[in-house]
């Protein structure tokens, strides 16, 4: 199960526009900061191309869950 | 006002797919982040009294509805609206307006932008979200360390009994799937013609990376394959999933350009 950090991320990309192409453009490592995320739940999202919220809610979700 | 579908949903939680599930209680932490709720009760009236920009000229609207105890609507003008049956019992009505908060939202803009995998369906998604927003996983383990009675939990949150009750089974009792991989190969095996095999080529080309046109796989070792792999496992799922309810379009476009179906 993903934690609550990862779903809060998720969530708010999903309902601010904004905050997603920050997401998913450039400003990815300013975001991450922002949540109180594992180690390795920041490292795989710094690690996934995607080029919508959804692609990188789907990869992320699948990384966490494999490595669980 | 134009009437939006009122079905009752034909798939159970655990039949719906891990991601969209996934993606729903993300829905839900972003809701709550956004509006800074830290604890139960959530304040699901005031949410929609005050809807963010995404929910697009959302409003609330209390009366007697008689029927329904919360409804989306959609007006002529553009304008959206829930109505909300002050007559409810007041842990139905926000049970209610939450279902309702995320029909509003897979009929928003925003949903169309993201290809939200829910927007064909809201009915079927809309009971899961209310628990996840009104009973947050983390709230519920936190508040059972100080009381462990449906009852007081419900009342706690602000949710109906059975509400709770279905959230304590879903939080602390999650379903054992052991035969996860079994179950799916089950399914894919109970296809016809010539659907199952075609279902069959792509399994083993992804999964063994085998020529279609070799021997068929048997359905144990499809379903050791769907064990062995939780993206394939999901892939699948979804896949089947789509092709038997005919949802969303882009999955049945991925399998037809697969195989050149017509």
């Amino acid at each position: 199960m993903s934690s609550t950090a990862i779903q809060s991320l998720i969530g708010t990309a999903l309902i601010d526009r904004k905050f997603c192409q920050e997401l998913l453009n450039g400003k990815r490592a300013t975001i991450l900061a922002e949540f109180d995320l594992t180690t390795e739940e920041r490292n795989v999202a710094l690690e996934i191309n995607a080029e919508t919220i959804h692609e990188f809610a789907v990869a992320l979700y699948r990384r966490l869950t494999t490595t669980q | 006002m134009l009437p939006e579908a009122q079905i009752r949903p034909e798939l159970s939680d655990e039949e719906l797919p891990d991601e969209d599930v996934f993606l729903v209680e993300c829905l839900a932490w972003g809701l709550l982040r956004a509006y800074e709720v830290e604890g139960p009760p959530v304040p699901v009236r005031e949410m929609i009294k005050q809807a963010l920009p995404v929910f697009e000229r959302l409003e609330l609207l209390e009366l007697s509805l008689g029927l329904y105890s919360a409804t989306y609507r959609t007006c002529l003008d553009g304008s959206r609206l829930i109505a909300v049956d002050l007559e409810a019992a007041h842990t139905d009505r926000r049970a209610s307006m939450a279902r309702e908060l995320f029909v509003a939202f897979c009929r928003s803009s925003r949903a169309a932008e993201l290809g939200w995998p829910c927007c064909e369906r809201p009915h079927v998604y809309k009971e899961l979200f209310a628990r996840r927003l009104l009973i947050p996983a983390s709230w519920l383990q936190q508040a059972c360390t100080e009381d462990v009675s449906v009852e007081g939990l419900a009342a706690r949150f602000g949710v109906p009994i059975s509400m709770m009750s279905r959230r304590m089974n879903e939080v602390f009792r999650p379903p054992p799937r052991p035969d996860r991989g079994e179950t799916l190969a089950q399914i894919m095996f109970s296809l016809e013609e010539p659907w199952l095999s075609r279902f069959l080529e792509l399994m083993a080309k992804v999964a063994a990376n085998r020529e279609p046109k070799r021997s068929r796989p048997t359905q144990q070792q499809v379903a050791n394959w769907l064990d062995a792999s939780p993206a394939l496992y999901q892939d699948v799922r979804y896949l089947l999933s789509t092709w038997r309810r005919q949802w969303n379009i882009w999955l049945t476009t991925r399998l037809t350009a697969e195989f050149d179906c017509p």
